[in-house]
C-alpha cells in the first residue's frame, strides 16, 4: 500500500486493490477457491500490500516456503511501502524477518507457534491490532475477522477517517476493541513427548477443581516438585499454577455461556474459595468481567434455541 | 471511471490464502469512494 492519501473526487474509487501473486497463472487458494492474479510480485515491486489470512496448522513451519514472496515483502518495506498482514498472514511477515524485535499479533491460536519458531518477535495475543513499527508501516491484526479492523485502519490512514466510518457502516464492519482475549481458548494441547508431564496434564484435567491441585499433582507424579515444575514449563510453556487456573477459567467461561449460576457460585464450582480472587483472574485472562463475558457470549450459545428469551446478566 | 490519484493496494494471494479474507478485503477496499454515495445518495445542501 503506497503511503499517499487517495483524495479522489466524490464517486471515484479511492483505493485500487489488486491481487498479487508469485506467478501470473490462475490457481486455487484455500477451500479450492479460484484466484486470477492481476499482477505478479515481479511486476508489483514498487507497490506493496496486505498479506491476508493463511490456512496454516499451528504446527506448520513456513520458514522454508515462499522465499521469493518474503524477499518481495522485505523489498516493499525497505522501499518505504506499508505492509499489512491479517490473522496468520503475520506468520509470513515473521518468516520474512520483518517482525524481529517488534511487538506483533496474529490469531491467538498461533501464540505457541510464535514462541517456538519466532522467538525474536514480541508476540502479544491480546490486542485486535498492533502497529509493529514506529512509522506505522507494519501493522498486524489479530484473528480471522480482524481483517475488518485492518480494513478500517487502512481506509482511515490512506483515505480519511470519515471514509473509514462510511465503509464500516455500509459493510457492518466491527472494530474489535475488546481485543482477542475474550475469544482465546486457554486450554490448548501442546505437542511434546514428556510422559510425566502428559500424566500431570491428564490428572489435572480431572482434578483441577480441588483446592490444592498443584500440591496433589506433584504427589501423584512421584517426582520432586522442582523437577515437575521445570519439566512442565518446558513442555507446555506454562507454569503448573497457570495451567490449573486456565482449566478453571475455561470451565467458568463454559458455565457463563450456557448456565444461570452467579459468578460467586461459578467461582466455588471451579475451585476458587475466594470469589474476588476468581474475578481478578478471570478479568486478567479474558479481558472481561464474568458479567461482561456472559453478555458477550450467551447470545451466541442461545441463538440456536432460545430466541427472544431474556438472558440472565447477573454475573457481575 | 478511473481515479488516477487512487492508492494502489496489493493483496497477496498464495495457495494457502483464505479466500474469505482475500476477497473480503478486495471488495471493501474497492468500494471506497463510491459505495456510500450509491447507497445513500448526496447529503442535502448545508447538512453538516
Amino acid at each position: 500500500m503506497a503511503g499517499a492519501r487517495g483524495g479522489g473526487a466524490p464517486g471515484l474509487p479511492l483505493i485500487r486493490p489488486r491481487i498479487v501473486s508469485p506467478e501470473e497463472r490462475p490457481f486455487r487458494c484455500g477451500n479450492g477457491i479460484p484466484v486470477s492474479p492481476d499482477v505478479t510480485i515481479a511486476q508489483a515491486r514498487a507497490g506493496c500490500g496486505d498479506v491476508p489470512e493463511l490456512w496454516l496448522a499451528p504446527t506448520d513451519d513456513i520458514r522454508d516456503r515462499h522465499s521469493g514472496v518474503k524477499q518481495w515483502l522485505r523489498h516493499c518495506y525497505e522501499s518505504g511501502s506499508s505492509i499489512y498482514s491479517a490473522c496468520s498472514g503475520s506468520v509470513l511477515l515473521a518468516a520474512a524477518g520483518l517482525l524481529d524485535g517488534r511487538e506483533a499479533t496474529s490469531h491467538w491460536g498461533y501464540q505457541d507457534l510464535f514462541r517456538r519458531s519466532f522467538p525474536k518477535v514480541k508476540f502479544n495475543p491480546a490486542p485486535n491490532l498492533v502497529i509493529a513499527d514506529p512509522t506505522g508501516r507494519i501493522v498486524t491484526p489479530g484473528g480471522t475477522t480482524s481483517w475488518h479492523d485492518l480494513a478500517i485502519h487502512i481506509i482511515s490512514r490512506h483515505c480519511s477517517p470519515g471514509e473509514a466510518l462510511r465503509i464500516a457502516k455500509v459493510y457492518l464492519l466491527k472494530w474489535h476493541g475488546e481485543g482477542q482475549l475474550p475469544y482465546a481458548s486457554l486450554v490448548r494441547r501442546q505437542p511434546h513427548a514428556d510422559s510425566i508431564v502428559r500424566k500431570a496434564e491428564g490428572w489435572l484435567a480431572a482434578h483441577y477443581r480441588e483446592p490444592h491441585a498443584v500440591a496433589a499433582v506433584v504427589k501423584e507424579c512421584g517426582i520432586p516438585e522442582r523437577s515437575l515444575k521445570r519439566r512442565f514449563k518446558v513442555a507446555t510453556g506454562l507454569t503448573l499454577i497457570a495451567y490449573v487456573q486456565n482449566l478453571r477459567i475455561e470451565e467458568a467461561k463454559r458455565m457463563l455461556e450456557t448456565g444461570n449460576s452467579t459468578a460467586d457460585e461459578i467461582a466455588a464450582l471451579v475451585g476458587y474459595e475466594n470469589p474476588a480472587f476468581f474475578r481478578r483472574v478471570f478479568k486478567r485472562t479474558t479481558g472481561l468481567t464474568p458479567g461482561a463475558y456472559r453478555r458477550m457470549f450467551r447470545p451466541l450459545s442461545a441463538a440456536s434455541g432460545t430466541k427472544g428469551k431474556k438472558l440472565s446478566q447477573n454475573a457481575d | 471511471m478511473r481515479n488516477s490519484a487512487a492508492v494502489d493496494a496489493m493483496i497477496l494471494a498464495l495457495p494457502e490464502t483464505a479466500g474469505s479474507a482475500l476477497y473480503g478485503m478486495l471488495d471493501v477496499l474497492a468500494a471506497t469512494g463510491t459505495i456510500w454515495r450509491e447507497l445513500v445518495g448526496e447529503e442535502p445542501l448545508g447538512f453538516h
